[in-house]
């Protein structure tokens, strides 16, 4: 009998595994020079990920929910089990408010056309800000245009904060949804979440929270953060690619509609009429990306396996050495100095556009991106075309910071 | 491309473009512009082409982007003066078929032909093409 067990890598994370995270991602094998600075990108796989990913498509792979037979049965209750655990991890024992997704887009698309769009009435307005990822922008954009409907912009300051006045009377009676990011992808400001949810639910307005930055390290949920819609991406938090979270809370379950059609989500259909089944059920129509959730499921255990606060406290260390040191470089500019931020920050240097800074620092082996990172709304705003990024996870270390501010400082000395 | 080729490349080429760019200005006046924007990551300059008698007589351009994007159109904008329109669409032609073709080719400009030895450059190629790519789409949907 083969045991595959046996040959996975048995992962003893403990308290101080954060030093060791390192370890724990094969790409620094490949590639053992590589400072990885793009993980609000997208970040590294974790081993356990790929192997629980793996073991299932190889050792445990059927079709679920449709089977009789013990391998279905089998993968039913391994898909259902992933749902469950991540309940849990956003602090629920209701796994029925948990849909799978493709992604953050995708969550927040779902919301904006099954939840939003059938409410949406000439005059009504739907608040968000500036500064959101073009993800959180569009579909509230778009509905917007086509339902006549007021998209209100929360404006930020010169530093990268909102501008919580002006939020505050934005929501008004009228309001029928507030989405809002937890972390900017562009600047790590932190919006404090519980100041500007509090503003809302004073008013009965729904909220959605884009957490695909802070999902890795912050403790999320619609119950913990006391919102409605909770959207984030497994490939951001050690996870795959093409799965993601929607999580609704139990207020609105019930006006969740299904959004696309097909099989796995009815209850009856008749010729004359078909009656559907209850989120998060009416969400997965077709087959749905099983052994993504089985990786999402083994990335939220290896993310618990290491504590979130430690996790959080390493990539405040990070930041606040980050910017404790990039001022070092001439002419760079960080852009932004929000009140509280964390694992994201973005520069321009002096005559020298963020490609140029990609493409020089790539040849020492950093990997950081540049342009409007998606989110050209923001960066209008602030009068930039562009920027250098620079976002950390918990294999990142000082050494690596070090590393990115002499690479800085020879090209400035080079290009002058 | 190592990183002193990289530097090299900078050094003889791109930068000495970047800090005396061809005809980098508004001018007064312009037969017609055309915009190179690549919405990905924000490069936006506009082209503006003066015309008499059939022949192109100045090409202007202005906006913000990298060393790459800005250089290339500043070889572009020199390499289109006195040409016309017909001859602009064939050299536009030439240099994104040259940009998007395995093997090397030739191109009589030492300038161009540098900008199309770059084709195998890590991500960049898309700066290097943004403006002779805007160039291409108006002369083809112009009527000639
Ligand atoms: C804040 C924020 N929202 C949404 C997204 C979109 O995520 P995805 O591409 O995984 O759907 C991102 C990804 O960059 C993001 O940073």
């Amino acid at each position: 009998m083969f045991d595959f067990a046996e040959k996975l890598v048995i992962l003893k994370l403990n308290k101080n595994s954060i030093k060791k995270a390192r370890s724990h991602f094969p790409i620094f094998e490949a590639h053992p020079n590589l400072v990885y600075l793009d993980n609000a990108a997208t970040t590294q796989r974790a081993q356990s990920v790929v192997n629980a990913q793996s073991h299932f498509d190889l050792y445990e792979n059927a079709n679920i929910h449709r089977g009789i037979y013990d391998l279905s049965n089998q993968a039913t209750q391994k898909f259902e089990n992933a749902r469950t655990e991540i309940a849990r991890f956003l602090g629920s024992g209701n796994a029925n408010t948990v849909a799978f997704t493709q992604g953050t887009t995708a969550s927040i698309n779902i919301v904006a056309q099954s939840f939003l769009a059938p409410r949406l009435q000439a005059g009504d307005n739907i608040v968000t800000t500036i500064m959101e990822h073009h993800a959180n922008f569009i579909p509230w954009q778009m509905l917007a245009q086509r339902y006549q409907v007021e998209l209100r912009l929360v404006p930020i300051d010169k530093n990268g904060d909102l501008d919580l006045v002006q939020l505050s009377k934005f929501l008004d009676k009228k309001t029928k949804l507030l989405a809002i990011s937890h972390i900017s992808n562009t600047l790590g400001t932190i919006h404090p979440l519980d100041e500007i949810i509090e503003l809302a639910k004073r008013k009965d307005i729904p909220v959605l929270v884009d957490a695909a930055q802070s999902a890795c390290h912050f403790e999320i949920g619609v119950d913990p953060l006391n919102c409605d819609f909770l959207t984030f991406s497994g490939h951001k938090m050690f996870g795959p690619f093409g799965i993601g979270i929607l999580q609704v809370s139990e207020k609105y379950l019930a006006d969740m509609m299904p959004h696309n059609y097909g099989g796995g989500i009815i209850k009856d259909v008749k010729v004359e009429k078909t009656s559907f089944r209850n989120f998060p059920h009416n969400l997965d129509a077709g087959t749905p990306n099983v052994s993504g959730v089985i990786g999402l499921a083994a990335a939220l255990k290896f993310i618990s396996g290491i504590g979130k606060s430690d996790m959080h406290s390493h990539l405040n260390k990070l930041t606040l050495y980050a910017l404790d040191q990039l001022p070092q470089v001439p002419g760079i500019e960080i852009i932004g100095n929000p009140k509280k931020r964390i694992g994201i920050i973005s520069f321009n240097l002096k005559n020298i556009h963020p490609h140029d800074i990609a493409s020089f620092l790539n040849k020492d082996g950093i990997a950081l991106r540049a342009g409007m990172h998606c989110t050209q709304p923001l960066l209008n705003a602030m009068g930039l075309q562009a920027t250098a990024r620079v976002s950390f996870s918990i294999y990142n270390n000082e050494e690596e910071i070090n590393k990115l501010v002499v690479s800085l400082k020879e090209l400035m000395r080079f290009w002058s | 491309m190592k990183k002193q080729e990289l530097q090299q490349l900078f050094k003889n080429e791109i930068l000495p473009e970047n800090e005396n760019p061809y005809h980098f200005q508004e001018p007064q006046r312009a037969s017609f512009t055309i915009e190179a924007y690549n919405s990905m990551c924000g490069d936006k300059y506009t082209l503006y082409f003066n015309i008499n008698e059939g022949h192109i007589t100045s090409v202007y351009f202005y906006g913000f982007g990298c060393a790459l994007s800005k250089a290339s159109i500043s070889i572009m904008c020199k390499s289109m003066e006195h040409l016309s329109p017909k001859n602009i669409t064939t050299l536009s032609d030439q240099f994104i078929f040259a940009m998007d073709q395995e093997h090397s080719t030739e191109n009589a400009d030492k300038k161009i032909q540098m900008l199309q030895q770059l084709k195998h450059f890590d991500g960049r190629v898309d700066c290097i093409k943004l403006g002779w790519e805007a160039v291409k789409n108006h002369f083809e949907n112009a009527d000639l």
